[in-house]
């Protein structure tokens, strides 16, 4: 009926609820700019699929979203080549340490965990920060009109940092260490998660390194396309755990719902929503930290291994 | 004696001929017992193609003396890693691994009445009935008392994801001598090649047995993929990301261009 057959991750799944996971995963970074990766991986991890093809087959479709997204910005001229390339070296630079890690970790049996468990660290952090932002935002607008963010890039010690260069679209003057930090730490992500990093890299730009806010997201589409495209294909070609049709129903349906979420974007309360979006980012860290506490019913596992002998007798 | 057997020399041919017809009689002497059991499947290859959600398949035939029919269908061997889980600071993580090469994936019987399984347990184990007898060779390198609980936790998740399956089917009798049985093989099947076999047993002893086989394949695109995702991971790698960036791009331009058809 509505089944489809994933070849790589050998198993059947409910063809609807994927496009509808995509669908949904696509509105929300369409409304917010970001939150595809982190929300969506988790999510099929829960639909049965596992962890390391949902990380790898999740990223392919990042790739797709943010192709899709810097378009507009590239237009515009908001994207500052200069800092992408900085922070595309040492994503790819972190991508690759990742991999390793994961790799590493893989072998030993416990990528599951590691999968896992960063996941729930991350949601309940970003979530747990997100619900105090948008609370104190919200009071805030309760008590006073609009909100004045106060300029918070001010960190004259970074300011100290050598090998300074310019980046000429962001009106800055300063060391290529930050950028080069960020972007390692957001490719070590991308590697063990399957995340864009956006959502992080986006405050750290704005608060760390002083860009304005016009650039920010367009740049950081830029690196979030060549870091994850690059870990993708490590991920192929180390792992095999790149389902191409898992990759291409997500994109699918995140392509469309990312361009009804930006349609409707403009029209919702932002702060009621992040709230919203918020909590539900919480509560799947605490679902996932429950999922890995809780006690397996046989706490004996069973990898059976497919030899590639037995899909060749199909091919003619 | 030499002398006198060149004299009476043979034709070359009737040698050629008494030497063919010695070859061929012992084929065309048949021992005249009838034969008691006869099965097959309706179809011998199940396709797994986008879409699968499980297949029938119909095993019937005949027999000609009364007994009782029992039927084992053992799925393609397997090597298995079972990993022991324990609990460590909160968390379940991986502990002790066992590996155990060519284990049956899968495993199912039926029977035509419970009088099938009072066989004694040398036969039940001899024809490998039973989720018990199933084939697990010896581990020297690990503990047995270990080794023990890996077996029985084996069975148990493959008792859990339906791939050993505990409960007997029905073979359904007509008449005198046909049998029928139906074997639902659900979308997660492991593929390669399954082993049907059909037993005639009567007295407590298997008289007649017949084997077929079952070709479980992925075909089409699905086994493509999976074929090429591992002979050619790079390739493989390229290919993903190249679908993915065209169609992002694809994307963006086809909704630019369907919300200027909105907004005109």
């Amino acid at each position: 009926m509505f089944t489809v057959y994933l070849p790589i991750a050998e198993m059947s799944v409910n063809f609807i609820a994927l496009i509808a996971l995509g669908s949904v995963v696509g509105f929300l970074s369409g409304v917010f700019g970001v939150g595809g990766g982190f929300l969506m991986t988790p999510l099929l991890i829960f639909m049965g699929i596992p962890a390391p093809i949902a990380v790898a087959s999740g990223l392919n479709q990042i790739v797709a979203s943010s192709v899709s997204g810097v378009i507009p910005h590239w237009t515009r001229g908001n994207v500052d080549l200069v800092m992408a390339m900085v922070l595309l070296v040492g994503g790819m630079a972190g991508s690759g340490a990742g991999i390793l890690l994961f790799n590493y970790i893989k072998s030993l049996g416990q990528i599951d965990l590691l999968i896992k468990l960063s996941y729930v660290i991350l949601l309940c952090t970003i979530g747990s920060l997100m619900i105090l932002e948008s609370k104190k935002t919200i009071n805030r607008q309760k008590k006073a009109g609009p909100i004045i963010r106060s300029k918070l890039h001010r960190h004259n010690w970074m300011h100290g940092l050598p090998n300074k260069i310019r980046f000429r679209k962001s009106n800055l003057y300063i060391s290529i260490y930050p950028p080069l930090v960020i972007g390692f730490l957001i490719g070590v992500m991308t590697a063990i998660m399957g995340v864009g990093g956006g959502f992080l890299m986006i405050p750290a730009m704005i608060y760390f390194l002083g860009m304005p806010t016009l650039m920010v997201v367009g740049t950081s589409l830029l690196q979030i396309i060549i870091v994850s495209a690059g870990t993708t294909f490590m991920q192929a070609y180390y792992n095999q755990s790149v389902d191409i049709t898992l990759s291409l129903i997500l994109i699918i349906g995140g392509v469309v719902g990312a361009q009804f979420g930006s349609l409707i974007a403009p029209r919702l309360k932002g702060e009621m929503l992040r709230y919203y979006f918020s909590l539900i980012v919480t509560g799947l860290g605490l679902i996932l930290l429950i999922n890995l506490l809780w006690p397996p019913a046989n706490n004996y596992f069973v990898n059976e291994i497919t030899p590639l002998s037995d899909i060749e007798i199909s091919l003619e | 004696m030499r002398h006198i057997l060149i004299n009476k020399s043979i034709p070359i041919r009737f040698m050629i001929s008494f030497m063919i017809l010695g070859c061929i009689a012992p084929l065309l002497i048949h021992p005249a017992k009838a034969k008691n059991l006869s099965a097959d499947l309706d179809q011998h290859l199940i396709k797994i193609n986008t879409g699968f959600t499980g297949s029938d398949v119909l095993l019937f035939g005949t027999v000609d003396s009364a007994g009782d029919i029992l039927v084992t269908i053992k799925g393609p061997p397997r090597d298995m890693e079972i990993t022991k889980k324990k609990f460590f600071w909160g968390i379940w993580v991986r502990d002790q691994e066992v590996k155990y090469s060519m284990i049956s994936s899968f495993y199912y019987h039926a029977i035509s009445s419970p009088n099938a399984l009072l066989l004694p347990v040398s036969n039940l184990k001899r024809h490998r009935i039973g989720v018990e007898n199933i084939y697990f060779p010896d581990l020297p390198n690990v503990d047995s008392n270990a080794l023990a609980g890996f077996k029985k936790g084996l069975i148990k998740a493959k008792i859990k994801d339906q791939s050993y399956r505990v409960e007997p089917g029905r073979i359904e009798r007509r008449g005198d001598n046909l049998f029928r049985l139906s074997v639902h093989f659900p979308a997660d099947v492991p593929v390669g090649t399954y082993m049907v076999e059909t037993l005639l047993i009567k007295d407590d002893q298997v008289i007649s047995a017949q084997t077929t086989p079952l070709f479980i394949s992925k075909v089409g695109v699905n086994s493509k993929i999976y074929y090429l995702a591992h002979k050619y991971p790079a390739f493989f790698g390229i290919g993903a990301i190249f679908l993915a960036v065209s169609l992002g791009y694809l994307a963006n331009v086809t909704v630019k261009a369907f919300i200027r058809r909105l907004t005109h």
